[in-house]
């Protein structure tokens, strides 16, 4: 092992979405930052968007599912156990790099659910708390939309005009209207106007095979070019394998296999975690040691426990007409929050957002479409079945809160491990009865919304597989430390220098994607950090 | 042009794969099906690629020729649209893990095409660099929305 490494201040592991942010704000304050990623940056022209096989892409190396993707510096999963598949991307940007960059926050009612509904238990902050972080983090981000949404409190003013919605968007919309339901245009992280000295977006669609043109925020063009102009250190092809700790009981640093396939210690006064809702407790339970036997930081016995993934049920509507749904950033258009808060009568606890998603070119329809509605039939039904799809599809993406349930884990497979042979992550995960009502109505009212917008059939897939995009929940924050593994800083309980920032931090899922709300409480833990360094020697 | 040379498949393969790829996206409306356009070279390419697959499609492949001899009689290439239809469906109820990666690559290597996007009346070119024009969004369809108030929880 090497360990020429000079001790830096602040270690992060892990360039995504909260690493990046976290990152830069420390790195704002002149502290010295380094981070070691095992991916690399993906250059914005090799995208696959302009090539004429760019559908194939998502069948091979854009596939957001690494068991898929199986590129050197993915690490497999075992999800054998589970009926939503992670996905997530490893490089600079992480899984910014293919996300539709729909960007809604969480609402108040999100950080209080214990105290709302009687289940889980509520957030140690609220979300006024976190608005200077929501708004710094828009700011850098950049993000489309409009102000006056009855759905949130007032919010500051958009970066740029919300996404054009197509005749897909403004058939739906029209569908919600005539129910008398709610919809607005979606907080997108996508420039429709130059921003950022980025271009704007030109509607090409495949928003997850990366952004050609840089119009969609991904941490590599947003935070990562400021953060590495201000000094911080970004080690890229650096795979880390475990967190040590000193005698003191401490963590003193990071184990990992360097591009150069040797085995590198770097140390570190301070250790950050940012690996997402599976890497982190993956590396934090591959970090054993005499003082930690159960998985470094883990008195708790709760790294990994709790994993939440937002339960997609699809539902998509056939139209005679074109809906010409292959135009425009194919997850980002309205969303419709009618049914987010609690009303038991409806026999389910929280609820959920629909989220209005576009379609693809033609071998994403022959194979199921965006709602993964099964391939179409093969033979003579074929020709009959494309024609009645192609153009003619949208589909409402119903994303279910989910509850914390211990007994939904991340753990080490026993015989799984990547190429370097760092055990891989295993998930065991059940749908709860709560999900399953609530994926009903969603379906139910999905499918009134797309007759009142049309459709001459509606077909719905009540789980799709493909989901697990949002991962959540398994290194909780709390005040109790037999309750949680981070206390209300982002600090470990057990080890006073190690932090987790990512998706794994969140107390409950709230009923939308979580990047937005992910970055706040990284730039929330940054600046108590920074208040904490200030004030206090932390050795 | 459509590529036929093969890297895995026998000639003998080949020859019978694209007559169930025919079968799989027939011809019609104009449109030439999956076979006759070559996408037998496709699955080729894809198959080759990976031992798995490799044998999964050479016992898949003899298999529509045992199916074929044992309700017909007769070789695959030689029996009526309709009978084809009929061996295939015995596959995919016997060989169901093979079937569906047939089907799949199929359907990618027949919908990957610019001719076929053309064909179907769609614009033949990848998403960048052009994109397409949408108009921008326009606020005045809010109004509905607005009128109604809040409705988020207070806490």
């Amino acid at each position: 092992m090497e360990s020429g490494n000079s001790e830096v201040d602040v270690l992060v592991i892990g360039a995504g979405a909260a690493g990046a942010a976290f990152a830069w704000s420390l790195s704002e304050a002149g502290i010295e930052v380094m981070c070691l990623e095992q991916g690399g940056w993906v250059d914005p022209a090799a995208y696959p968007s302009a090539d004429d096989d760019w559908q194939l892409s998502r069948l091979s190396h854009m596939s957001p599912d690494p068991n898929v993707r199986g590129l050197s510096q993915d690490y497999p999963v075992n999800d054998a156990d589970s009926p939503i598949s992670p996905l997530m991307y490893n490089s600079v940007g992480g899984s910014t790099i293919h996300w539709s960059a729909h960007f809604p926050r969480f609402r108040p009612s999100d950080f209080r659910v214990g105290s709302l509904d009687g289940v889980a238990d509520d957030f140690p902050m609220t979300y006024e708390d976190l608005e200077p972080y929501f708004d710094l983090n828009d700011q850098i981000t950049g993000v489309a939309g409009m102000v006056g949404d009855p759905a949130y409190p007032p919010k500051s003013p958009r970066q740029t005009p919300p996404i054009p919605l197509g005749a897909l968007g403004e058939t739906i919309a029209r569908g919600f209207d005539t129910l008398g339901w709610h919809w607005w245009p979606s907080d997108s992280a996508i420039n429709t106007a130059e921003y950022g000295g980025r271009p704007r977006c030109n509607n090409c669609g495949p928003c997850d095979i990366g952004c050609y043109r840089r119009a969609k925020a991904s941490t590599d063009v947003t935070y990562w070019p400021r953060a590495v102009g201000n000094g911080v250190v970004l080690k890229t092809g650096a795979r880390v394998r475990e967190i040590t700790v000193g005698p003191d009981g401490l963590a003193d640093g990071a184990v990992y296999y360097g591009p150069d396939g040797r085995v590198h210690k770097q140390k570190a006064k301070v250790v950050v975690l940012a690996c997402n809702g599976l890497g982190t407790p993956r590396l934090l339970l591959n970090s054993t040691s005499a003082r930690f036997p159960d998985g470094l930081a883990n008195s708790s016995g709760l790294v990994g426990k709790n994993l939440m993934f937002h339960p997609y049920a699809m539902v998509t509507g056939i139209f005679d007409e074109p809906l010409d749904g292959y135009m425009g950033p194919i997850g980002c258009a309205i969303l419709s929050q009618e049914f987010y808060e609690t009303d038991l009568s409806r026999g389910f606890v929280r609820g959920y957002t629909m989220q209005i998603a576009r379609s693809s070119g033609p071998v994403s329809t022959a194979l199921g479409g965006i709602g993964g509605h099964g391939m179409l039939p093969w033979g003579p039904d074929h020709r009959g079945a494309f024609a009645e799809r192609m153009s003619r599809t949208l589909t409402i993406a119903v994303i279910g809160e989910d509850l914390p349930e211990h007994h939904n884990a991340v753990t080490l497979d026993p015989e799984l491990a990547d190429s370097d042979g760092i055990p891989a992550p295993k998930v065991s995960y059940t749908l709860s009865e709560n999900s399953s009502s609530m994926l009903e109505h969603g379906i139910a009212r999905s499918a009134e919304v797309l007759q009142a917008a049309g459709a001459r059939e509606v077909v719905s897939n009540p789980l799709l597989r493909a989901s697990g995009w949002h991962l959540m929940g398994t290194a909780r924050m709390g005040t109790d430390p037999a309750g949680s593994v981070v206390d209300p800083s982002g600090r470990c309980h057990d080890v006073k220098n190690l932090y987790v920032i990512d998706g794994s931090i969140l107390v409950t899922s709230g009923a939308v994607n979580p990047t937005s709300t992910i970055q706040a409480l990284a730039l929330y833990i940054a600046d108590r950090f920074k208040t904490g360094a200030r004030q206090a020697r932390y050795r | 042009m459509p590529d036929d040379s093969t890297t895995f498949l026998s000639e003998a393969q080949a020859t019978l794969l694209a007559d169930v790829l025919d079968s799989i996206v027939p011809g019609g409306d104009g449109l030439p099906g999956a076979g006759e356009l070559g996408v037998a070279s496709h699955l080729d390419g894809v198959v080759s690629g990976s031992t798995r697959l490799r044998r999964v499609f050479t016992e898949g492949l003899a298999a529509i020729e045992i199916v074929s001899s044992r309700l017909f009689t007769r070789a695959f290439s030689d029996l009526s649209e309709d009978q084809r239809v009929q061996v295939l469906k015995r596959i995919e109820s016997e060989h169901a893990a093979f079937f569906r990666e047939l089907v799949r690559q199929t359907y990618a290597g027949y919908y990957t095409r610019q001719d076929v996007a053309a064909l179907l009346g769609l614009e033949a070119r990848p998403p960048q660099p052009l994109g397409y024009i949408l108009e921008p969004f326009d606020p005045s369809t809010l109004e509905n929305v607005k009128g109604r108030g809040k409705i988020y929880r207070e806490i």
